[in-house]
């Protein structure tokens, strides 16, 4: 039997942004990743943390 | 050993991201086997407690022929799921120094080289098999 990871939190109010996850939930998001890293840290600062920027629509060509 | 991924699905669109750590910290990224290294905007490198001014100085070509000056970083990157975990030593990863390149992006070098990676876009799913290349003396 295969285990498929994925994202289960709803990121679509968060294009283009960075977003902080704790335990399957976006605790923090913004523009600024140091910024709400720094917060995130403080409020939970032994959890384990998923960091990511939410990709923007349209077609991407990397 | 084999990591899977689906797709995320933002608004109507997905992309194929794949969850990986660095020092302890868990980031997600855009899988891109045209991309030749991995890439991290500076921000990424910063909250990884990386002094950028000490890196190594390096140039990258955007699709659209664009150079853009960066700085090269290798990381010891982890996968992992239930069962399992599989670091790759050394991961090259250039560090993006302005907004040219947004996004984490999961490209070929060190990883591609250590997995068999297949993108099952009808399934919506990219699976990580560890395979790493051998040498073979001739």
């Amino acid at each position: 039997m295969t285990y498929e990871q994925e994202i289960s939190a709803d990121l679509s109010n968060f294009i283009g942004e960075w977003v902080i996850i704790v335990d399957k939930k976006v605790v923090e998001h913004g523009e600024n990743l140091k910024g709400i890293f720094k917060e995130v840290k403080e409020k939970y600062p032994n959890r384990k943390l998923l960091i990511g920027k939410v990709p923007e629509k349209g077609n991407l060509i990397l | 050993m084999t990591f899977y991924f689906r797709y995320k699905q933002i608004n109507n669109f997905t992309r194929p991201i794949v969850i990986f750590s660095i020092k302890g910290i868990e980031f997600f990224g855009i899988i891109d086997s045209g991309a030749d290294s991995s890439i991290m905007p500076k921000e990424v490198a910063e909250v990884l407690g990386i002094n950028i001014e000490k890196l190594a100085d390096d140039e990258i070509r955007t699709v659209s022929g664009q150079l853009v000056k960066v700085k090269r970083a290798y990381f010891d990157v982890g996968f992992k799921d239930l069962r399992e975990n599989k670091t790759i030593n050394k991961v090259p990863f250039h560090i993006s120094l302005d907004n040219s390149l947004k996004d984490i992006v999961i490209g070929r070098a060190g990883i591609f080289d250590n997995f068999t990676i297949t993108f099952e876009q009808m399934y919506k799913r990219v699976s990580l098999k560890y395979n790493p290349k051998k040498v073979y003396e001739r």
